[in-house]
């Protein structure tokens, strides 16, 4: 036989018994050319566009999952952030209603989410930035698949403290405004140091200016399959890393055969494959009990952070055997209401919003989904950015925050936003205030290491 | 697309090999290797197919029902998958 028995069961089991998926592919569709005389036409351009390039996605992505008898769980579309679409004379109703028409377009796509509606705003921030900033918490409040990013720093540019601190009051009026669902609103808008243009994770992604016309990116599986891996090692931490290096290279063979063969029967470029290994509400699809299978008693103890390390570099080993193009994010996402592990041990005050900041370093990205109290300052919550983005700029990566002030909670409450999203408990923030730091807004300048011409 | 891996797991039982194979024929498809092995308890056929005369969804579903009639769950999977698995 071509394949021996014992790869094609190796396979079966990796597929029916430790739920490897392709966890989203994303169609990535430049909408720079839709720039119209107001919002109502460039609106309508974009429409027209996505309806022209993404119509036969959704049928592409079902058709190879079904030829290849690979699960997909998610089919996305990224977008061109939308300030730069917004023209010569930007108005809020202008970007309201390009946010509509990408939310319709989702709909009409078949897509569960689409990204893009964010600004590059780094190093300043231009008419049209500051008018898409000021439009997020309704463009959010209106609609329920469209996700926003905003670039708020980068290692070349440094911070932008004004940005951090415009956003910071964007995450709250986002949270007032979609009270009702606990501010669920929030987890469709993360703000972003170093923000990749290939990134097919929502709420993140975005298509980037640098990519061309329309892009397919493919997210691979999620932790489960690496779960199983290291269950079944029993010895020292180099064999560990060898067995997590062999699942990530079959897992991300899998995602770049998806990608590519999606791409081709669409007539599109095939982006990259992002290795981030990214948890689900699925009991076992958890970084958390990954951790604690490698033999941490209980994730976020010590020793968790070089654990997630060894896990994250073992997987980009793995994966970059296995692809050329490795791109987008490529780390361990821990988005905590997302991964019931890590949400267990937050509640059990086991994890941190220290410990999670800490583990910032060895991976991607950032405080994400975290339920903070309803009451949170503002000044906190840019403290929480701009802390964010200085690691982000001295350590070269992608950093992001997507919290959630859930309003009217406080510490120990717990928060259940459905599906996709998860469920969690609210954690205590400390109180004093970064205000007077904040409030004298400008540039933290680019890093030093950033100087290397 | 030419080939296709066709993985039937389940319980041993008398007419499995002639029961897949025969909808396999039906459907148009010949089979060019076919081996069994086990998965923990279970009964495991494994069956190479060349499609040249056949479409995917024909095989597909002639093979799944075929299966369902023998108790069996049966995968049926293009072959470039498991070149991507498991060659470097």
């Amino acid at each position: 036989m071509k394949f021996t028995a014992e790869e094609i069961l190796e396979t079966f089991r990796m597929l029916h018994v430790e739920s490897l998926d392709v966890r989203s592919v994303t169609l990535g569709i430049s909408l720079l050319d839709c720039v119209g005389e107001d919002g109502r036409s460039t609106a309508s351009r974009v429409a027209g566009k996505i309806r022209e390039v993404a119509s036969g996605f959704v049928g592409a992505v079902n058709a190879v999952s079904s030829e290849l008898g690979v699960p997909i769980t998610h089919r996305r579309i990224a977008v061109t952030p939308v300030s730069l679409i917004l023209g010569s004379s930007p108005r809020r109703s202008d970007a309201l209603a390009i946010a509509l028409a990408l939310e319709r377009s989702a709909r009409d796509a078949g897509v569960d989410l689409i990204g893009g509606f964010g600004a590059l705003v780094e190093k300043g921030i231009t008419r049209a930035d500051s008018v898409l900033m000021d439009t997020i918490p309704q463009a959010l409040c209106r609609t329920s698949r469209l996700c926003s990013a905003v670039n708020v720093a980068s290692t070349r540019a440094g911070i932008n403290l004004n940005a951090v601190n415009v956003m910071a009051s964007k995450v709250k009026e986002t949270a007032e405004l979609t009270k009702k669902e606990n501010g669920a609103g929030c987890a469709r808008l993360s703000v972003f140091c170093n923000a990749p243009g290939d990134n097919p994770f929502m709420a993140g992604a975005f298509h980037g200016v640098e990519e061309g016309e329309a892009t397919v990116n493919v997210a691979i599986s999620g932790p489960s399959v690496i779960r199983a891996a290291v269950e079944a090692c029993g010895g020292s931490v180099d064999e560990l890393s060898d067995a997590i290096k062999r699942a990530a290279f079959k897992m991300t063979r899998v995602g770049e055969l998806v990608g590519r063969e999606v791409a081709r029967r669409m007539g599109v470029g095939f982006g990259i494959v992002d290795t981030s290994i990214a948890p689900t509400t699925a009991p076992g699809d958890s970084i958390a009990e990954v951790v604690e299978k490698m033999g941490v008693e209980r994730c976020g103890a010590p020793g968790t952070t070089a654990a997630v390390a060894m896990l994250v570099d073992s997987v980009k080993k793995g994966g970059m055997m296995a692809c050329t193009r490795v791109g987008g994010l490529s780390g361990a996402l821990i988005p905590v209401t997302e991964d019931g592990g890590m949400s267990r041990r937050v509640a059990e005050g086991c994890m941190t919003l220290e410990k999670l900041e800490a583990l910032t370093s060895v991976c991607s990205v950032g405080l994400d989904m975290i339920c903070i109290p309803g009451d949170t300052d503002v000044w906190t919550i840019a403290g929480m950015i701009a802390d964010q983005a200085a690691i982000g700029i001295i350590n070269d990566k992608t950093t992001s925050v997507r919290v959630i002030p859930v309003p009217g909670k406080k510490p120990g409450d717990t928060v259940d936003f459905g599906g996709l999203f998860g469920k969690g408990v609210v954690v205590e923030v400390p109180r004093w205030s970064p205000a007077g730091f904040l409030r004298r807004g400008g540039q933290i300048s680019r890093a030093a290491r950033s100087a290397r011409n | 697309m030419t080939r296709v891996v066709i993985t039937a797991v389940g319980t041993d039982r008398i007419g499995i090999v002639a029961g897949i194979s025969n909808a396999i024929a039906r459907a148009g498809a010949n089979i060019e290797d076919l081996t069994s092995s086990r998965l923990e308890d279970k009964f495991v056929m494994l069956i190479v197919c060349d499609l040249r005369k056949s479409s995917f969804e024909e095989l597909r579903r002639a093979v799944t029902a075929a299966g369902e009639k023998l108790g069996m769950s049966v995968v049926v999977q293009r072959e470039e998958i498991f070149r991507a698995m498991h060659r470097v």
